[in-house]
């Protein structure tokens, strides 16, 4: 039989019987092709790879990770609990040893869910690394999480529940957000005032190829690991970048998909967008896997793979180039930072932000404040407005000192449910999840 | 009149079956030389009287198995069309490999034509190199064999004496399996050809006609020995199957259950799901190559009433040595039927003094050596039980309703045949904890499963309304179809075509076991489906009376 030189972990959930309409990108037919490729393979053959069926993610890591308004079971469908429960049984797979590395090959993606949602952003409704993380950190006790998020569309979500987590490194890389849905990840967006700089935005102009990627890859990402020293690193696999993504405006290929995957050598990645289902998904999942399982891919390549069409511009280089400084230097500035941040705001951090559901066509208007704390990362207070809804959601973060626990949980008692439809309380610290009314 | 022929490992074994009933059996021992062992067997058995109202007689032989596993194979030429994906370096298994350039994509569509020139050149190679069979396999060729196709007209010229072509032999993808499959096939051609030209002399000398003579596919399925002379991977690795097959007729066809065959160098285990036998997914294992070959999912440990007793580091040893018992002689030694029988109070003299001095190795009584022994074997068994069970519930699930609904396999009995099984029964049941049941004529249960095996098959279709094409490979159909073609007109086109084929007569023994039928949109717009289609033909054993 076939080995690989990694024993690698794959889950292949198409959920062949999901849609969300009849000609919506995120369909059935998404991992069809990608199969076949993979059966024509003999990918099973492998003795070391394995194929391991999903479950369902238990409703307390939904509740530990999000605020679904008005509850979990009128938002999230089955598939988008079976996608969120394949990101954890795969990270089971890992940290248990059982396989080297692993792979969810899922639909519906996750990138884009906030901490607080209210039903489909750009297809996704729960954030299925996000879960995953909550995952390992009460079951696996993982301390130092990176999260590198390759779809061509910012990682927003992500970013939005690690904002204020030092303990979780979020970089994101993606097509400009002055060209591309959502419209954020720009160079500024760097954390909450407790982990300034752990959250790092490589927007890149359209018609970025394997040469950008790889490029932030060696001077930015790989340096930025090296000091961070995650235990784990999770790759938020997009394949949307293909310069035959019908969505977006990229030039990455699947040879350069499998170079950064090999470079990156993450312990888990999951799939998020990727939407040239028949071009490059089946080329694109194949790198990845080959690269994940240490088979040489240098063989796979689209059928009309052709490097020097897809070169990217001298302008576009020297960007990337001034880019990755700019950001490198973020990262290494971020004590200094954080320093003037907790300065400026001595008691409360706030923001205002406003979240625009594309699928569903409306909008969330929150007020966001951080607690600035000396002995922890600090209390998050959300009071969100959306659909006629006012939520008042009150985060313990994992990390929290007693003073901020218990100022948590004595607001959560104080608040009269009147003035708000729900009022919701995430004790990170204890994992455990109040609501009013109950 | 049914006649089956099972060889064995030490064993030949035949029965005759007649409205439903045995009306005789017997083992007899196999020879040196196998093609003469079958032949003799079946001289003796089958009189003149049976011949008279002789419906079949089905012949599972390992003659092919054991070409493989000797290596005693024919030099083949390979004309590999790799495409685009894992480096092809791993498919060189032919005498001389060749990679052709092009490439047919998942839908099968042309990519890049195939390079024949360069191909005739390799051709022209492997004759001058004395190789005289040929194989040619190209990926996604089950979607599109055009390039398989061209490469077979260009090597008519060349005049080999056996090709055999890919996407022939499966329906299923899986590239590697692909090549290796048609490898084998032309590997073990002459071997084939010998056993076949054997069985034909003995038709001849016996006046029985050809049409009445049937091979057993290690899927349990038969076919004619007529049909099977461009296949004859197919005869490969049949034991199992006639066993998983004979055990499941005797049991009264039981729903959820285990099939042990305890037989003189191996104990085999099949899985019984909901009704059927549970198959490889892809197909089977030959020697060190993963085949397309459908077959019956099985596992084997080395394991038998011969299987030699030993002490090694002071722990107990069963097989895989064995030892017949005429080759009892001054080096007595003690086999694990000596055990079974001496632990069910058979007591036999003759075992006496090579138990004791095993026992007294490990300073226990002989009565306690034995437990040990049994329960080291039960544990051997109960492994690969598990293993396989663990293996059925992990098979990959693509829909949420199976995932959600779909029923796990729990077996609620072991049907246990071969020689030994009513001596291994009470052992079995009593540490497994599990209901065993050991069927009348559990000692020729292979030959009755070869016997009655039935015609089993698989049909993959695939229609691409965007193309205009609908394919079914098992049944060499590439064909049009219009762009509002649905999935009920292509479950209609599949029956049509199976029954066309003449493998069924009864429109009801066609089973759809999956369909699926996905929107295709391109640039948001609908603009055709992919209708995927899966039927079987439905077993038809028959039923035997007591
Ligand atoms: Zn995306
Ligand atoms: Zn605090």
């Amino acid at each position: 039989m076939l080995k690989a030189k990694n024993s690698l972990g794959l889950i292949l959930f198409p959920a062949f019987d999901w849609r969300i309409s009849p000609t919506h990108p995120e369909r059935e037919e998404r991992l069809l092709y990608t199969i076949d490729q993979i059966e024509e393979e003999g990918l099973f053959d492998y003795e070391n790879i394995k194929i391991f069926n999903p479950e369902m993610v238990a409703s307390k890591y939904i509740e530990m990770t999000h605020f679904c308004i008005p509850t979990i079971s009128s938002i999230v469908t089955v598939s988008h609990k079976i996608a969120a429960g394949s990101a954890i049984t795969i990270a089971q797979k890992v940290l248990s040893k059982e396989v080297e590395k692993g792979f969810a090959l899922i639909r519906p993606p996750g990138h884009h869910a906030h901490r607080v949602t209210y039903g489909d952003r750009g297809f996704c409704i729960i954030n299925n690394e996000a879960i995953m993380v909550e995952y390992l950190r009460k079951e696996y006790k993982i301390k130092k999480i990176a999260i590198i998020d390759t779809d061509c569309h910012h990682g927003d979500g992500t970013q939005d529940i690690f904002w204020n987590d030092k303990d979780v490194l979020f970089i994101s890389l993606h097509q400009d957000g002055t060209t591309l849905y959502p419209g954020t990840g720009f160079t500024d967006e760097i954390g909450g005032p407790s982990a300034i700089g752990y959250t790092l935005n490589l927007p890149l102009p359209p018609y970025t190829s394997d040469e950008g990627f790889l490029y932030c890859l060696d001077n930015l990402i790989i340096p930025v690991l090296e000091e961070f020293k995650p235990d784990i690193i999770i790759n938020s696999a997009g394949q949307d970048n293909h310069y035959s993504d019908p969505l977006t405006n990229m030039n990455f290929s699947a040879q350069g998909y499998a170079k950064l995957t090999e470079k990156l050598s993450p312990n888990i990645s999951v799939l998020e967008g990727g939407y040239s289902i028949e071009s490059a998904l089946p080329y694109v999942n194949l790198g990845i896997i080959f690269a994940l399982a240490g088979i040489d891919y240098s063989n796979i390549k689209e059928p009309d793979y052709n490097p020097e069409r897809l070169k990217q511009s001298q302008r576009t280089t020297d960007y990337i180039k001034r880019l990755c400084e700019q950001v490198y230097s973020i990262w290494k500035s971020k004590e200094e930072r954080e320093y003037k941040v907790k300065m400026v705001h001595q008691d409360y951090y706030a923001r205002k932000k406003s979240i625009y559901y594309d699928t569903m066509g409306f909008r969330e208007n929150q007020l966001e404040k951080i607690k600035i704390c000396k002995k922890c990362s600090g209390l998050i207070l959300i009071d969100s407005f959306c659909l006629g809804y006012r939520v008042l959601a009150i985060v313990i973060p994992h990390d929290a000192c007693n003073d901020c626990q218990n100022e948590g949980h004595k607001l959560f008692e104080n608040t009269e449910v009147g003035n708000y439809s729900h009022v919701l309380l995430q004790d990170k610290k204890s994992f455990e999840f109040f609501r009013k009314p109950s | 009149m049914i006649v089956g022929l099972d060889v064995g490992g030490t064993t030949i074994d035949t029965v005759a079956i007649e409205n439903g009933k045995v009306v005789a059996f017997k083992k007899f021992e196999r020879g040196r030389n196998l093609i003469d062992s079958v032949l003799e067997s079946l001289n003796q058995f089958i009189s003149d009287e049976m011949i008279l109202n002789l419906e079949r007689i089905t012949l599972s032989t390992t003659v092919t198995t054991n070409a493989i596993v000797q290596n005693n194979l024919d030099k083949v030429g390979m004309i590999i069309e790799n495409g685009i994906g894992a480096n092809p370096e791993f498919l060189m298994c032919g005498d001389m490999n060749f990679f052709a350039d092009g490439y047919i994509n998942n839908r099968g569509i042309e990519v890049k034509p195939v390079n024949i020139e360069s191909v005739k050149s390799a051709l022209q190679n492997f004759k001058q190199e004395g190789i005289e069979n040929l194989g040619i396999v190209g990926k996604f060729s089950v979607r599109n064999p055009q390039h398989e196709l061209a490469v077979y007209e260009a090597a008519k010229e060349y005049n080999f004496k056996f090709v055999s072509v890919g996407y022939k032999l499966s329906g299923k993808l899986n590239f590697p399996r692909r090549v290796f499959s048609t490898y084998l096939n032309c590997a073990v051609y002459s071997i084939f050809n010998m056993f076949y030209k054997s069985i034909l002399a003995f038709s001849q000398e016996r006046k029985i006609p050809l049409e009445k003579i049937f091979i057993q596919k290690p899927d349990g399925g038969i076919v004619n020995l007529q049909n099977i002379e461009c296949f004859p991977i197919f005869s490969i690795l049949s034991g199992p199957a006639a066993s998983a097959q004979g055990g499941f007729v005797l049991s009264n066809f039981a729903k959820n259950a285990i099939i042990i065959d305890i037989g003189g160098t191996t104990t085999d285990i099949a899985f019984l799901s909901n009704g059927n036998l549970v198959l490889e997914p892809y197909g089977a294992k030959i020697g060190k190559y993963p085949t397309l070959v459908r077959a019956i999912y099985s596992r084997s440990v080395g394991l038998g009433a011969e299987s030699v007793v030993k002490i090694v580091d002071d722990t107990v040893k069963i097989g895989p040595e064995t030892k017949r018992w005429y080759e009892k002689g001054k080096n007595e030694f003690i086999t694990f039927y000596d055990i079974l029988q001496f632990s069910n109070s058979c007591y036999e003299n003759s075992i006496n003094a090579g138990l004791k001095s095993l026992s007294s190795q490990l300073n226990i009584s002989q009565e306690n050596f034995c437990k040990l022994v049994i329960s080291r074997a039960v544990a051997m068994i109960e492994e690969k039980i598990k293993e396989g069970i663990e293996y059925i519930n992990n098979l990959p699930v693509y829909t949420i309703n199976k995932l959600l609904y779909g029923e796990k396999f729990a077996p609620q009995k072991i049907i246990l045949i071969g020689g030994p099984a009513q001596l291994l029964k009470p052992h079995l049941e009593n540490e497994l904890k599990i209901k065993v049941e050991v069927p009348k004529h559990y000692m020729v249960a292979n030959a009755i499963g070869c016997a009655i095996g039935s015609i089993s098959k698989e049909y993959n279709l695939v229609a691409d309304t965007i193309q205009g094409k609908l394919v079914i490979p098992e049944l060499n159909i590439y064909q049009s179809i219009p762009a509002d073609f649905t999935i009920e007109q292509a479950k209609k086109v599949l029956i049509e075509k199976v029954l066309k084929s003449r493998e069924v007569k009864n429109q009801d023994d066609v089973e759809i076991v999956d369909e699926s039928s996905f929107n295709m949109i391109r640039s948001f717009r609908f603009c055709g489906r992919m209708i995927r289609i899966k039927a079987q033909l439905k077993p038809k054993l028959l039923n035997l009376r007591d």
